[in-house]
């Protein structure tokens, strides 16, 4: 089973894959790569994903979700003006995620808005690569926190994607690129996308992609350039902001303007009877704030890694909105050099996570010796007295990660202990980003200052983190219960998984059990029917152990362990296997001595529709 | 005798060539067994050609080239290859002369 | 030691027997883990190069096909290694980790200082008090002079004469002294 990539966009995704070598991208019926990252709920509770949702969304502007990247694994209060300038209404009872509402239908959450677009690329995988991929290697922003990454994880899952890695989107793009040229030094990777922004620092050295430093801004992209010339485009027609629809339909128009105005001079906005013509230097003027803002996260990223702009060996732009002229013009000042733009800045990144996710099946043709290390991208820490953190895992750490830190209790047998983590790079927790509260218990009841309890804290190739303690001297394991400021539980991603049977019914839990016990059926029935026909073929011994795993199936297949039916049903047709060959080797045997195919048919021990079948 | 391709196969075919990105890649059919599972036909692309192999084109202009291996071909002659897409199941249908029981699915038969 | 799954005797990560992935050792020496020379003096390069080595056996990219129990000693292994090189790849850290055995400070903030360099300190202030700048400038120096004092301490213990008893103190003072250079100069001047 091949294993593919997908890039999970702000405005776009794709899913790659490699085959025969060589990643490539899967296209829809119109040959085009990009899925736009739009969803519309229709009230019927049919689900509308990509273009058509898209292009529609002037006509359901309440049904119709985009961008919504910008929203993983956010709270309500922090993203109250992205909802405002996307005109969505936010469930706001609810303090931990977002939930938009949709009229005539429970409210969506990002989560479930982002699984629709990953089961369509999950469906465009199994129709061209005929069956289940294996893994999805996903890439997120390299400056997504560890909510955010554990939003896109909830969403693969709830689109019935295993997720092997999540990949950061410049480390993929620098990946493509790194393969593709067989290059060694130190790379920039500049992605800017449509609502995010990342630069990474990496080095390239004997088969090693080490990521020195990155920095970004989750909230800066080309939508803000849509933004910005919208209102320019209102204020020079005497227009004010008008309703939703309006908004809608003038996004898609300065949208389709500021394509134009790459390569063209300049270009006409209609909206509302109006004509607006905008030139390419009052794009450039209007846009060039944000453009600046991404040189500070460069700055930034080259400081950590240690080194100057002259140092860096190549630049890579990744994204759509590495397009816009400006953007190459003031990266090329940036870094002193011409970017590299020879690869699709709209696919490098999923080209790049399908290369990962194909050198992560261990048998990869692209690079046997290949070792990516990547790093985490804000600092973690505790909150301390007085509200101050201890940091415990400085930014950029190559991850995995893991630190201990040894904590006493306050008073006589105290038996829990709160710890606050928080992720971010500011002195005072307040400013940071909380992550989780861990409530230990459980904790041996022991005077105040004796107990020496030992709190592990791993970040894991995902860049997610995860805690352990243990009270060292009586070794008793603290349970730890996380609750986290953001993002969903356990709970609800058990209730999404139920309402994605509900509305779709292609739930792959379900579905695969239901089929994994077909297929076990299927075996054991061959077997049976095998073993008694050819009884005289087996060798001595091989009966018992067939015996044995078709009883352990058995058993199996009246539980709902999936995979353990699916692991013995392959054990079973393995243990049969050479059995199976000396059937198949005589058959073909009496086939090859030119009797006809009904006679072999017979001899197959087939029900005999034709026979008086060709000659074989 | 031969394999025969119908013409919605070779649609189908030419347009998941497009949706791969891989025009120039044969498809192959052909069947595989493990243990007593028994046999299931396959289909997939293969950018390279085994000498072994026989080759058959269809279509009109632009052509689709099917490979079968050799082994594969004993119990694939004369085999109709078809696309159903259809509500309940969607997929390449085999109609093998030589199997009598084909499961469901259209994807296994027995030996 | 012997393979956890196929009780064959192994040397080094990865089982040569059955590619079972081994868990990591016990103690998390920063030099055994990457199997490098236990000396202060020891290049980027060399840890970098070590790193490599290594990390290309246990990494977890190299496990994403593996049980979940490889995969979760791998990530542990990857886990340690990235700290252990981290540890050696800054020259304070490893010198700590020679001397001590461990790599950051044992107490919160270091050993306590000597007085009479505190005292010194207090003297170097009064002097920014009247030249703006003697602070930082006093600091620097010093800050020279403690690293050629470490480095002089471990050319005669990788020699084998020599003690590690001072390392702790002079690490702590080296702390204090950059501390004072980043501090601004002395208010209102």
């Amino acid at each position: 089973m091949a294993n593919i990539g997908i890039d999970l966009g702000t405005t776009n995704s794709l899913v790659a894959v490699v085959m025969s070598g060589k990643a490539r991208c899967l296209l829809d019926e119109t040959a085009n790569p990009l899925l736009p990252s739009a969803v519309r709920y229709e009230p019927d509770g049919t689900v509308v994903v990509g273009r058509a949702a898209r292009d529609e969304a002037a006509a359901h502007p309440e049904r119709t979700f985009t961008s919504v990247k910008r929203f993983m694994g956010r709270a309500p209060a922090e993203c109250k003006a992205d909802a405002a300038l996307f005109r969505y209404t936010m469930d706001e009872s609810e303090e931990r995620f977002v939930r938009f509402s949709v009229p005539g239908r429970e409210p969506v959450t990002p989560v479930e808005v982002s699984a629709e677009v990953l089961k369509v690329l999950r469906a465009r995988a199994i129709e061209c690569l005929f069956g289940e991929p294996g893994g999805a290697v996903i890439t997120v922003p390299a400056y997504f926190d560890d909510a955010q990454r554990q939003a896109t994880k909830d969403a693969a899952r709830i689109a019935g994607l295993e997720v092997l890695r999540l990949l950061n989107e410049p480390t993929a793009a620098a990946i493509a690129y790194g393969l593709d040229k067989r290059e060694t030094g130190t790379f920039a990777v500049y992605d800017l996308g449509g609502g995010t922004f990342d630069v990474s620092i990496l080095e390239l050295n004997d088969g090693i992609f080490q990521v020195l430093a990155t920095a970004g801004d989750t909230h800066l992209g080309g939508d803000d350039f849509d933004r910005a010339l919208g209102e320019h485009v209102l204020a020079k027609a005497g227009l004010d902001r008008r309703g939703d629809a309006d908004h809608r339909e003038l996004l898609l128009a300065v949208e389709a303007a500021k394509r134009q105005l790459t390569d063209a001079e300049q270009a006409t906005v209609s909206i509302g009877g109006a004509a607006v013509t905008v030139t390419r230097a009052e794009f450039d003027a209007l846009i060039r704030p944000t453009v600046e803002r991404t040189g500070a996260a460069c700055r930034q990223a080259l400081g950590d890694a240690k080194l100057t702009a002259d140092k860096i060996d190549a630049v890579v732009l990744v994204g759509g909105s590495t397009r816009v002229p400006l953007v190459r013009t003031y990266v090329g000042e940036l870094f002193g050099r011409v970017p590299y733009t020879d690869l699709d800045p709209d696919q490098v990144v999923a080209l790049g996570a399908a290369m990962q996710a194909d050198i992560l099946t261990g048998s990869s043709q692209l690079s046997d010796d290949l070792l990516l290390l990547d790093v985490i991208p804000l600092s973690l820490g505790l909150e301390v007295m007085g509200g101050v953190v201890e940091k415990f895992i400085p930014r950029c750490s190559t991850i995995p990660f893991s630190q201990s830190q040894t904590f006493t209790t306050h008073v006589d047998n105290q038996t829990a202990l709160d710890l606050h983590i928080v992720q971010g790079d500011r002195e005072l927790a307040r400013d940071n980003r909380s992550l989780g509260r861990f409530k230990l218990s459980g904790l041996p009841r022991l005077p105040a200052g004796i107990p020496r309890i030992r709190v592990e804290f791993l970040v894991d190739a995902d860049g997610i983190l995860t805690v352990h303690a243990k009270e060292e001297h009586t070794g008793i394991e603290a349970r730890t219960e996380v609750k986290p400021s953001y993002g969903l539980s356990e709970d609800e991603i058990e209730r999404m998984l139920e309402d994605s049977i509900d509305h779709a019914e292609t739930d792959v839990d379900v579905r695969l059990l239901i089929e994994a016990r077909v297929e076990a059926d299927g075996i054991l029935t061959a077997v049976q029917k095998a073993l008694s026909v050819d009884v005289a073929l087996l060798l001595p011994g091989e009966q018992a152990v067939i015996d044995a795993v078709a009883s352990a199936l058995q058993t199996a297949m009246t539980a709902e362990d999936r995979k353990r039916i699916a692991d013995l049903s392959h054990k079973l047709d393995e243990v049969t296997a050479p059995f199976a060959q000396r059937r198949i080797e005589r058959d073909l045997t009496l086939a090859l001595s030119g009797r006809d195919a009904g006679e072999v048919g017979k001899q197959l021990g087939l029900k005999d529709r034709t026979a008086t079948g060709e000659k074989a | 005798m031969a394999i025969e391709v119908s013409e919605r196969a070779v649609a189908r075919i030419k347009e998941l060539a497009m949706k791969r990105q891989t025009p120039d890649a044969f498809f192959r059919i052909g069947i595989r067994g493990g243990g007593c599972s028994g046999l299931s036909y396959f289909v997939d692309f293969s950018e390279t050609a085994d000498p072994k192999d026989k080759v058959f084109e269809f279509g009109a202009s632009e052509k689709v080239k099917v490979l079968v291996d050799r082994k594969s071909y004993l119990f694939l002659n004369g085999t109709q290859v078809d696309w159903k897409s259809e509500l309940m199941k969607t997929g390449f249908e085999f109609h093998n002369p030589l199997a009598g029981r084909t499961c469901s699915c259209g994807e296994s038969f027995s030996v | 030691m012997i393979c956890y799954t196929c009780n064959e005797a192994v040397k080094g990560p990865v089982c040569v027997g059955c590619t079972a992935l081994q868990p990591p050792p016990f103690s998390l020496d920063p030099f055994v883990l990457l199997g490098v020379p236990r000396r202060y003096h020891l290049a980027a390069a060399q840890v970098d190069e070590a790193y490599r080595t290594v990390a290309r056996r246990v990494h977890p990219d190299k496990f994403a096909a593996r049980p979940a129990v490889e995969r979760r000693m791998s990530l542990q292994w990857t886990a340690a290694l990235n700290e252990a090189r981290r540890v050696l790849k800054d020259p304070d850290r490893r010198a700590r980790m020679l001397a001590t055995g461990q790599a950051e400070p044992r107490e919160k903030g270091g050993p306590k200082l000597d007085p009479t360099f505190l005292a010194e300190i207090f003297e170097w202030r009064e002097q920014d008090e009247e030249t703006p700048g003697a602070l930082s400038e006093l600091a620097r120096e010093r800050e020279a002079e403690l690293r050629v004092e470490l480095d002089t301490i471990f050319v005669a213990w990788e020699q084998g004469t020599g003690d590690l008893t001072l390392v702790e103190d002079r690490l702590a003072r080296l702390k204090y002294v950059t501390g004072l250079i980043r501090e601004p100069s002395a208010p209102g001047s």
